[in-house]
Order: C-alpha cells, then sequence, then structure tokens
C-alpha cells in the first residue's frame, strides 16, 4: 500500500516537473506551447536509447538528456521565436507531429512503434533505485531542483521580462527589448527542464513508446497549470498533485484500465473548457491571460 | 540643431493614405505640437518615428543618421521613448513592476542573474515619488484610476531618461490636478534638455506649453510654426471646423 | 506507379480536403482563431454514420443526413454555449484556443470510450466500395464522389458567399464586425449558421473518410493539420485560398513521395507550414 502511494507520488513528481517548464513557456510568458509532451518524449527516448544501446548510467542522462533536447529547442525556436501568438502554437503543434513521425519512421534507433523496452533499473554508487520506495527520494529531489531553478528564474529580472511579453509585447519591445531572444531562451530552459522528466520517467517505467506522448499529454499539462493558477509556481505543483493523485487514487473505484484512461482525459478536456469559461485564473492563481 | 527630420515620408494603410509626402523638422530641446483633427496622420507619424511599423517611402533622420529598417526595439539606440493614446501599461503587475522592467537590465543572459537590486528599486521609488505614485507601489496597474495610469506612463518615460520623447495625447481625460502635475514635468523635461514631440487637441495646454506647432491634415503638413501665429492662420481654422 | 494513377488520387484528395478546408476558412475568417473543434465534428460525422449505417442498420440516405445534421449541431452547439460567451468577453485567442482544444481533447475521449480507439471503417461489406477503372487505375466510389461532387459543393458555396446577401452579411462580419453589427447585420444569426454548415462540411469529410480509409479518434488532428496548412498557404482572407492551398499541399506531398519515398509524407505540411510562416504568414492569396 505504501509502495503504491509513493509510486503516485513519483508519478505526481515527474508532471510537477513537467508543469513547471510548461508554466515557464506558458504561464510567464503567455505562449501557447503544444510541445510539451514532444520535448517530455524527446528526454525520455534519448535516455531509453542512450541507456539500453550505449550502457550510460541514469546520472549521466540527467546532464545529457537536457543538453541534448535543449540543442533541439534552440534549433526549432529559432524559427519559432518570432512567430505571432496563433501561428506560434500551431509551429509547436506541427513539432510535436514531426517528434512522432521520426519516432514511428527511425525504428533502427527508436524500435518504431513498438518503443523501447528494458531500459536498466537506475542506480546510484552500486546502490539499486529500482522500487517505488527507493526512486521516490530521487524522483523528488530532481523536482527540488527544477522548483529552485523555476523560482530562480521568476525571481529574477529575466523572469519580470517575462511575464512583461505575456502583458503586452509590442509595449515592451518599445522599451528596448529584443523579445524574441528571450522568448527563445526560456522556451530552450522549458524543454531542458521537460527532458527531465523523460529522464525520469523512463528510468523509472523502465520501458516507453510514442503512445505515451501525444497531444493528449500535452493537453493535460495545460489542464495542470490552468487549475493550479498561471505563472505561478507552486500552482503548477498544486495542479500537478490535484490532477494526477486523484484519479489515480479513484482507481480503486474500478473502471477497466481503458475507460479510466479516455475517462481522465475527457474530463480534463472539459476542465479546460469550463475553467476558460468560468474561472481562466485557475484555484491558486492570480493572473489570467 | 535638427534632432530629427522626415523626408518625403510615406505610409498608407490598405488604401488609406495616413502619411503622405511629409517632410518636417524638429528642434532640439523644445517642445513641439502636434496638432490637427482627427485622422490627421499625428499617431501614424509617431509610430512611424518610434519604430512601430515600417514607412513605405521617404526618409526618418535622428540627428543627421538615416533610421531605415525601424525595429521598436532599437528606440534605445535612438535614444527614444513614446506613449500610447490608449495607455499601454502592463496590467496583471504591479506600479513597481511595470518602472522596474524599464530600468533592469536588457541582455538577457545578465537579466536571468540579476535579482532585487537595491540601486534599481532606489531609482525606480525615486521616480514614483516624482509621480505621487509612491504610496500605489504595490497595486496592479489593472486596479490604477485613470490618472494613475497616465502618471505611471509618465513615470516610464522618465525612468527610460532618452532625449527624444513622444506623447500621444498624454493629457486627454485627465483632471485638472493630475493634468496640471504632467505639465510641470513636461516643463521639467525640457529644462533638463529634452526634445519633446506633444500630440494634443487641447488648445489652452498647447498655447502654454509648446515652443513649435506642426499642424497635420490628411497625412500631409498644413502648416508650422509660432502657435500663436498658426493657430490663427484661416486653413489651421478651416481644417477643425470643417470636419 | 502508374502516373494516371497518382494524378488521379492526388485529385480526389484535393477535392475532398478543399472542400474540408474551405469550411474550415469560414469559421477562420469569421472567429479569427483556429477553431479545432471542428476536427471534433469530423469525428461525429464519421462516427455516427458508422453508428446509423454500420451498427442500426439505418437506410444509407437516412443515416448520412441524421450524422450531417449531428455533425453541424454539435459545432453549433460549441458556438452556442462555448465560442460564443468567450467570444463577448472579449477573450484572448489564448483562451479560445485552449477551450477548442479542451473540447475536441473530451470528444476524441468519449467517441474512444463509446468505439474503441482502432481504425473504425464504415463500409459494410466489400462490395460497398464499389470501384471503377478508369484510364487504368482503380478508383473507389467515394474518390468518384470527391472528384463530382466537391466541385459543385465549392461552386455553391462560392455563389453563395459572393453573390448573395447571406454572402455579403458573411463578408461584411469577416471585415469588421463591430461595424457590420452596426448596419444592423445580425452576426449572433450568421455566427450560427456559419457554425452549423461548417459543421456538416466537416462531418461530410469524416464520413467519406470513414468509408475510405477509417477513421480513429485520433484522426480529428491527423486531419486538421493539413486543413489549418491548407488554409494558411492559401491566405487566411480568401475564400480561395483554402482550396489553393490544398491544392499545392497535395502536390508537395505527391512530389515527396516520388523523391523522397513514403515515409516523409506526412512531414510536409509541417515544413511548408513553416517556410509559409517565415515567409509570408498571410498567406498567397490577399482579399
Amino acid at each position: 500500500m505504501i509502495e503504491y502511494i509513493f509510486h503516485i507520488l513519483i508519478i505526481v513528481s515527474i508532471y510537477g516537473i513537467l508543469a513547471l517548464a510548461q508554466n515557464l513557456i506558458m504561464g510567464n510568458t503567455g505562449l501557447l506551447s503544444v510541445a510539451g509532451a514532444a520535448f517530455y518524449g524527446i528526454g525520455a527516448y534519448i535516455t531509453a536509447i542512450f541507456v539500453t544501446k550505449l550502457g550510460f548510467n541514469i546520472m549521466t542522462m540527467l546532464i545529457i538528456a537536457p543538453i541534448i533536447t535543449g540543442f533541439i529547442a534552440l534549433l526549432v525556436g529559432i524559427t519559432f521565436a518570432r512567430f505571432r501568438d496563433d501561428y506560434f502554437m500551431l509551429a509547436t503543434l506541427g513539432f510535436l507531429m514531426i517528434f512522432h513521425t521520426v519516432v514511428r519512421n527511425w525504428e533502427t534507433v527508436t524500435g518504431g512503434s513498438y518503443g523501447i523496452v528494458g531500459i536498466a533499473k537506475p542506480s546510484i554508487f552500486g546502490f539499486s533505485l529500482s522500487s517505488p520506495n527507493t526512486f521516490i527520494y530521487f524522483a523528488i529531489i530532481i523536482l527540488l531542483l527544477a522548483t529552485a531553478i523555476c523560482y530562480f528564474i521568476s525571481r529574477s529580472s529575466f523572469g519580470r521580462v517575462l511575464n512583461s511579453i505575456r502583458e503586452d509585447e509590442d509595449a515592451l519591445k518599445i522599451f528596448g527589448y529584443k523579445t524574441s531572444t528571450y522568448k527563445l531562451i526560456v522556451f530552450v530552459i522549458s524543454a531542458s527542464l521537460a527532458s527531465l522528466g523523460g529522464v525520469l520517467f523512463a528510468s523509472y517505467i523502465t520501458f516507453i513508446d510514442s503512445n505515451l506522448f501525444t497531444i493528449n499529454e500535452s493537453i493535460l499539462l495545460w489542464a495542470i497549470i490552468i487549475l493550479g493558477g498561471i505563472a505561478k509556481n507552486r500552482g503548477a505543483l498544486l495542479g500537478a498533485l490535484f490532477l494526477i493523485a486523484i484519479p489515480e487514487a479513484l482507481r480503486f473505484i474500478g473502471f477497466p484500465n481503458e475507460v479510466a484512461g479516455l475517462m481522465r482525459q475527457c474530463i480534463y478536456g472539459l476542465l479546460l473548457v469550463i475553467f476558460m469559461l468560468y474561472r481562466p485564473k485557475g484555484i491558486l492563481g492570480t493572473y489570467k491571460i | 540643431m535638427n534632432i530629427i527630420e522626415t523626408r518625403q515620408l510615406e505610409k498608407s494603410f490598405g488604401g488609406i493614405q495616413a502619411v503622405d509626402h511629409l517632410s518636417i523638422s524638429i528642434q532640439e530641446g523644445l517642445i513641439t505640437g502636434l496638432v490637427g483633427p482627427n485622422g490627421s496622420g499625428k499617431t501614424t507619424l509617431i509610430n512611424l518615428l518610434s519604430g512601430f511599423y515600417p514607412h513605405d517611402s521617404g526618409k526618418i533622420f535622428f540627428s543627421n543618421t538615416e533610421r531605415k529598417n525601424i525595429f521598436p526595439d532599437e528606440n534605445q539606440i535612438f535614444n527614444i521613448t513614446r506613449t500610447f493614446q490608449q495607455i499601454r501599461l502592463f496590467d496583471q503587475m504591479n506600479v513597481l513592476d511595470n518602472l522596474l522592467v524599464v530600468l533592469t537590465e536588457r541582455n538577457p543572459f545578465l537579466a536571468l542573474f540579476e535579482r532585487h537590486n537595491k540601486y534599481h528599486i532606489n531609482q525606480a521609488e525615486n521616480i514614483l515619488k516624482r509621480v505621487d505614485l509612491f504610496e500605489k507601489r504595490f497595486e496592479n496597474a489593472l486596479n490604477l484610476s485613470y490618472g494613475q495610469r497616465k502618471l505611471l506612463e509618465i513615470a516610464r518615460v522618465l525612468a527610460m531618461n532618452t532625449n527624444i520623447i513622444l506623447l500621444d495625447e498624454p493629457f486627454a481625460g485627465l483632471f485638472p490636478e493630475v493634468a496640471k502635475k504632467i505639465e510641470n514635468i513636461i516643463k521639467e523635461l525640457r529644462t533638463e534638455g529634452k526634445t519633446i514631440i506633444l500630440i494634443e487637441h487641447n488648445m489652452s495646454v498647447i498655447r502654454d506649453l509648446c515652443d513649435y506647432l506642426i499642424v497635420m491634415d490628411a497625412g500631409k503638413l498644413l502648416a508650422e510654426g509660432n502657435p500663436e501665429k498658426v493657430l490663427e492662420k484661416q486653413v489651421v481654422l478651416e481644417a477643425y471646423l470643417g470636419e | 506507379m502508374e502516373y494516371w494513377q497518382l494524378i488521379l488520387y492526388a485529385i480526389s484528395a484535393t477535392m475532398l480536403f478543399s472542400v474540408l478546408a474551405m469550411g474550415f476558412g469560414f469559421i477562420l475568417r469569421s472567429t479569427k482563431f483556429f477553431n479545432i473543434v471542428y476536427g471534433g465534428a469530423f469525428l461525429i460525422g464519421g462516427y455516427m454514420m458508422f453508428l446509423f449505417y454500420r451498427i442500426l442498420s439505418f437506410n444509407f440516405f437516412i443515416a448520412f443526413i441524421l450524422s450531417i445534421l449531428i455533425s453541424g449541431l454539435y459545432f453549433l452547439f460549441s458556438y452556442k454555449f462555448i465560442f460564443s460567451p468567450l467570444l463577448k468577453q472579449k477573450a484572448s485567442n489564448f483562451v479560445l484556443l485552449i477551450a477548442s482544444f479542451g473540447l475536441l481533447t473530451a470528444t476524441s475521449a468519449i467517441i474512444g470510450m463509446f468505439f474503441g480507439n482502432q481504425t473504425t471503417l464504415i463500409a459494410r461489406h466489400l462490395s460497398d466500395i464499389y470501384t471503377v477503372n478508369i484510364f487504368g487505375t482503380v478508383l473507389n466510389i467515394i474518390q468518384i464522389f470527391a472528384i463530382v461532387i466537391s466541385p459543385i459543393l465549392i461552386c455553391i458555396f462560392a455563389f453563395v458567399y459572393f453573390k448573395t446577401r447571406f454572402g455579403r452579411a458573411i463578408r461584411a462580419i469577416e471585415d469588421d464586425k463591430e461595424m457590420a453589427e452596426l448596419v444592423g447585420v445580425p452576426s449572433d444569426k450568421i455566427f450560427l449558421a456559419i457554425f452549423f454548415i461548417g459543421g456538416t462540411l466537416a462531418g461530410l469529410g469524416g464520413i467519406a473518410e470513414g468509408f475510405d480509409v477509417g477513421i480513429m479518434p485520433s484522426s480529428a488532428l491527423f486531419y486538421m493539420l493539413p486543413v489549418i496548412v491548407a488554409t494558411v498557404v492559401g491566405g487566411i482572407k480568401s475564400f480561395w485560398g483554402a482550396i489553393l492551398g490544398t491544392f499545392i499541399l497535395v502536390l508537395a506531398q505527391k512530389l515527396t513521395i516520388i523523391f523522397l519515398g513514403g515515409s516523409w509524407e506526412q512531414a510536409v505540411p509541417f515544413v511548408i507550414l513553416i517556410i509559409m510562416l517565415l515567409f509570408r504568414p498571410e498567406g498567397i492569396l490577399k482579399k
């Protein structure tokens, strides 16, 4: 039983990291990004590939995955950061689709639609982290790291500029700010953080395939940060706790698995609609878009 | 010295000629009023000068340097700042933050590592005291009264501390006390040697403040010169009354 | 591969997609945002047809009419209960987009719950898919339908859009909604009509694909992306833009298959979109 609670907390931590990352680009900067799931997936796939095929260990992945993902985000972002809002969203949507196409077609590397299995369970200094009781500490440490990074950013002048971009980007430019550079940087940081979630996921669940990183994950991230309240780090964390832990606990009520998943998806979608209609600030939030 | 000069400046929007072969020059250190009936192109001119969008043809010179491809974020380089007719503040941020964002580091990498900087906060607080907004500094811009929002805009202009200042109807809709505050600040800015372009409809303010007047109508230059003399001209009166 | 086959396949794909894109264009021009719930109407049309024709064994035409009506109503209700209130509140595009993604996600989840996540083919038995031989290529009845009906539909819509009062009202709203209301255009009613009709077009697309290759819940997004790209490429403000954009997209896809092989086909819309957004975001055709 305790192990199950740890399991839930691990998933909550992973989504907490993803939500913090999504919040940086969406809540603070006001850019609607569908690509959250893509960078999450890229982090997971990089981990899976490097660990199974090259024998790397998870601790190194914590460094390698964000770097590679960040680099991809840089290449992609250089084009996207200049786009206006709606077009930025479309571009990130296209990027997510491309991610799927690449993963499905590059079979030799990504295992195509079968995914990758048998990712080695993580261990630090020979101490195995394979069970939820031990992995939880690892997950929470990474979560705290991600939280610290996000707080660092929000408290800096950079963070203030991000919020101003959300409020009125054109007016901000008048004061001498090259806003597209800011957007590019936050896009890269957000992608790298999201990939950390992927590293955790791949090494915990030990098998992945592309169906785990679809637009529904991105929508879930939106629901998490909007529920919790955008632009607030603790909103992202609260939203993750709420939207992940509660449905997991409800599993005991006994819906068959596939239906449970679809039921949750339906609820996330409706939540978004309801919040947009009646409470765009979310629960903890002070900002609305 | 001509700090700003335009030559045969043109801008049209889908068939409407907003600025039409406009050639004007702005003298340094003076308050130049920009007047004319609604739709005469005054705001468009300000938008062109401040890089809000590019001009179709013609040239713009700042201190004899041509400003070709205009991007708004180059305003700092050209030492210009401006306000907007419909006030554009960062509504969900507080007064202090609205001002701090104008004062803090522009370079994104350095901005990442810059935190609560006493120097900037002091600067901001001093400016807020100058415009009488100090007590409201933790208030969201959204919650300010109209007059306070105009003052915050002026505060940001002060914070930018540029040589050239473009003000788009700074007195519109203000009660006399607030209008007086802004008038005094503008006069102080002139004493400091700044160049100010002022779009205004209020004639008494224009007579009071402006050293020079430029009158536009339908995108063209209608008249220019000493405010008193210009305002008496037949063509100017017709332009206003005829609309 | 026979060139005729490629050309005829391309033509039928273009025809179908251009009707879809044309419908989407109406929604885009009037509400000014990319309403992805259009993809939901696509799904509903296809799955309702499956329900009525295949599961409940209704007569083909009755099932068809019902399905189109339902998909039209679905989209209309989404306007009435979600987008109309949001638009009245002057919600930003951000909010509208999030709401539309939310509704689409919920819709495809519900469809998945009732019909399953696998590919669903509406065809009742193989003889439902009649085939015809033209120039040595085999086209099924859906493709023939697409080639024949689509131009007719497009002409009807073009006539209504450019030559009738209704069309003029639509164009007025697209140009300047406030102005149109001031001169007495009943914008709310027009929106209801546009959404209903758009929903029926999307549903038609879903039915066609449902017979041709089958649909599944994730088809909504899969078909929406090329539709959106087609409207952006062709020109978001132009009626003919959607059709031109579809043509260009299909052409580019077929060329890619010829020169680079099949697996890169799906990347084509994305690449074209990026190129377009970089150099000419308004699209090719202006008003």
